[in-house]
């Protein structure tokens, strides 16, 4: 601590006060005024009963089968998609990092689907699934093809999602893998050149290692997205085949908006938040040791 | 100076922040300003604001002439019809938990109308000119449980199957199907003529809970209030006499809907109707809205669905959908019952301009005029002949209609048995009763 951080510390506080009352307001006075509180209450939201229920509401959630599936799909969801998306905009941010031509417009391309809205991303992708992929197979007399029920069976729906997803969030994520791409010092990669690291080890050695700051906000974003996973399940399954594609966000806002259970919604938001706490948490421990200076 | 400096900064600090929420909050106030506007607020030339929340559909421009129309007979009232985009089950529950709901604003009759009277949220309306006009069954749907009227039954819908006459004629089918077998028939005579006979609708599960519905019906209706009070007893079940039927009719649908049926949504199965690609729809007369977009209009018949092999048993689901109430908190309580009475006088624009269009849901009261249709035609018929059962699903514990199609979503994709989807719709009502 610097004489001078001592002396002004006062001030730096200050100047966080405006930004920490906006969060309190946002966050913190909903979180803990609103949401917890409520997940203790027997509450329907119809008849404007309340009533005390302890952590009754907690313990009916583990012998709860749609939070078990929600949570399940959230987890496939999460881990395909994390994989998924993180592999494909690597290499995509690889290759358009060389010398290729018209290396802006490619970049700008898998950008796209990025900025148009996750809704009508999904819309279109149901279109293709259900109309032009079927015309498709007829036209070509692809039978395999044309007998797969896109939506009706929770593996294929789950398929549709992830892939929808993968395909939305790459451009994201490839912008910032390039951004990190770009910050390895030539002199670096030169020298391994030097010593005969080439190929795919110079990708692991020495690309890799140097971008771990990048892979941290990488994992992080992709995470947090996964388990908040909303508009894409709702616009293109609505959480259907028979319930099986509904991710944890889709059940509480059902519990509390559709069967009017505020309590019990309140309660399953509740766990929601400490597991997406507890998964950033540690990832973000463990990819930050991984983290190398230079 | 120094220190202004850092006063400054501080400032600017704040004003950042606020700037922020300036963008997130103007969203907010556009979208849900319900009744706090109703105070005391009135605008600039004297008027009283009435504010009305509807939910979205296809009448965003009818309902814009209504309220023009209103305004301008009015010099008092200035009426503020709110379309609500997005789930208005949402918008409802949010509305509900802040405590801060329009003066008149959509309902579902039967319970939801029931638990929002108990939880004393609506005027009672049984004094109001409506009362005498509206047909005695429709106000039914909307008594509270002290037998109380507490809305406006506007008007009545009816699910029912939705066929193409010219696509039945030109695959020799002259009599309509009265019977499951009979059904079963049709299906096959026009699967043989290269036509698909069911458009499905199969991937989005509130079409399910409709159709789940009709078919359920026609075996409870000798006592629909004794089958809710045992199903919310905790002792009921699906299990009632006929559902065998019910599943022997799902059956017929499945082998009749075309091999994609699990991937088509409302929007391409009144798609199908609408274009000719298929013979019948199992609906609600509000899929015709899209028939009239089609070129050519197709003469769209409507009969009961054969369900039960006892053609007696076989009747048209007809029921009150929608409902209006008064905000029991209003702070213009007369203003209102006048938008009310105006809503019900058949002479006026709320219903001349609600009935246009093929499509429209007719009134739950005698007006004249309407588009005519075939479908029209036919539902008038069954109504004068009393051939018509309500919709249970309306009757179910709050909340439990959605599930029920989600329920039976599993057995279209194929995923559960007969035993398997009734279980769960034994065990899922158990937790929506209290």
């Amino acid at each position: 601590m610097s004489i001078l951080f001592q002396k002004r510390r006062k001030f730096y506080y200050a100047l966080i006060i405006p930004a920490l009352i906006l969060y309190a307001g946002a966050l913190l006075i909903p979180l803990f005024g609103g949401t917890i509180p409520y997940s203790f209450l027997n509450w329907n939201l119809m008849s404007g009963k309340k009533s005390m229920a302890g952590f009754e509401n907690y313990v009916k959630l583990f012998s709860d089968e749609g939070f078990r599936i929600s949570f399940l799909f959230n987890l496939k969801l999460g881990v395909f998609t994390i994989i998924g998306s993180n592999l494909v905009s690597f290499v995509l941010a690889y290759f358009l990092n060389k010398n290729i031509r018209a290396k802006g417009l490619s970049r700008a391309l898998f950008f796209i689907p990025n900025i148009i809205s996750a809704v009508l991303v999904a819309f279109i992708w149901t279109f293709i699934f259900s109309q032009i992929l079927p015309n498709l197979a007829e036209t070509m007399h692809w039978d395999w093809l044309g007998s797969i029920s896109w939506f009706g069976s929770p593996g294929t729906a789950t398929f549709t999602i992830i892939l929808v997803s993968v395909w939305q969030q790459i451009g994201f994520l490839m912008m910032i893998y390039t951004a990190g791409l770009q910050t390895i010092p030539m002199d670096l990669i030169e020298a391994g050149k030097i010593d005969g690291c080439t190929g795919f080890r110079l990708i692991k050695d020495i690309q890799l290692p140097l971008l771990m700051p990048t892979i941290t906000i990488n994992l992080f974003v992709s995470i947090s997205g996964a388990f908040k996973a909303f508009d894409v399940p709702n616009a293109m399954t609505a959480g259907g085949p028979y319930g099986t594609t509904t991710p944890v966000a889709m059940d509480i806002y059902k519990e509390a908006f559709v069967k009017y259970n505020m309590g019990y919604g309140a309660a399953k938001s509740v766990i929601l938040f400490l597991v997406v706490a507890a998964v950033t948490l540690i990832q973000l421990n463990f990819t930050r040791k991984r983290e190398v200076s230079y | 100076m120094k220190k202004m400096k850092k006063w400054l900064a501080l400032g600017l600090a704040a004003v950042m922040v606020l700037s922020m929420t300036a963008c997130g909050g103007s969203g907010d106030s556009a979208g849900g300003g319900g009744a706090d506007s109703s105070g005391e607020s009135s605008s600039a030339d004297g008027k009283t604001k009435v504010t009305m929340a509807v939910w979205n559909g296809s009448w965003g421009e009818d309902l814009q002439a209504i309220q023009e129309d209103f305004n301008s007979k009015n010099e008092d009232i200035d009426l503020d019809i709110q379309m609500q985009t997005g789930d208005y089950s949402d918008f409802l529950g949010a509305k509900v938990a802040s405590n801060d709901l329009p003066d008149i604003y959509l309902l579902t009759p039967y319970q939801q109308v029931v638990a929002f009277a108990e939880a004393g949220r609506l005027m009672d309306l049984s004094e109001e000119p409506f009362v005498d006009v509206v047909y005695p069954t429709a106000l039914e749907a909307v008594k509270g449980s002290d037998g109380k009227i507490y809305a406006f039954p506007h008007a009545n819908e009816y699910l029912g199957v939705f066929y193409n006459k010219e696509i039945f004629a030109n695959a020799g089918i002259d009599t309509l199907p009265t019977t499951r077998d009979e059904f079963a028939e049709v299906c096959a005579k026009l699967e043989a003529a290269g036509v698909q006979p069911i458009a499905p609708t199969y991937k989005e599960s509130w079409t399910l809970k409709h159709l789940f519905s009709m078919l359920l019906t026609p075996f409870v209706q000798d006592d629909i209030p004794g089958f809710l009070a045992s199903l919310n007893s905790g002792e009921g079940t699906f299990a009632v006499d006929g559902i065998d039927e019910v599943f022997a009719f799902l059956d017929i649908m499945k082998q009749y809907s075309g091999s994609n049926m699990m991937d088509q949504d409302s929007t391409s199965g009144f798609n199908a109707l609408a274009n000719g690609q298929a013979a019948m729809l199992l609906s609600g007369e509000f899929s015709l809205s899209t028939v009239a977009h089609a070129d050519p209009v197709q003469d769209i018949g409507c009969f009961a669905v054969p369900v039960s092999n006892d053609a007696s048993k076989n009747k048209l689901g007809a029921d009150v959908a929608t409902c209006y109430v008064i905000n029991a908190n209003t702070e213009h309580p007369d203003l209102c019952k006048r938008v009310l009475a105006y809503m019900s006088d058949p002479e006026q624009k709320w219903i001349t301009q609600l009935t246009m269009d093929l499509g429209d849901a007719p009134p739950a009261m005698p007006y004249t005029g309407g588009e005519p249709s075939s479908a029209m035609d036919d539902y008038t018929r069954y109504c004068d002949e009393g051939n018509t059962v309500p919709w249970v699903y309306q009757q179910y514990a709050n909340g439990f209609d959605v599930t029920s199609g989600d329920i039976l979503q599993g057995y279209m994709a194929g995923a559960k048995d007969q035993a398997t989807v009734i279980q769960e719709l034994d065990e899922s009502y158990l937790n929506f009763i209290q």
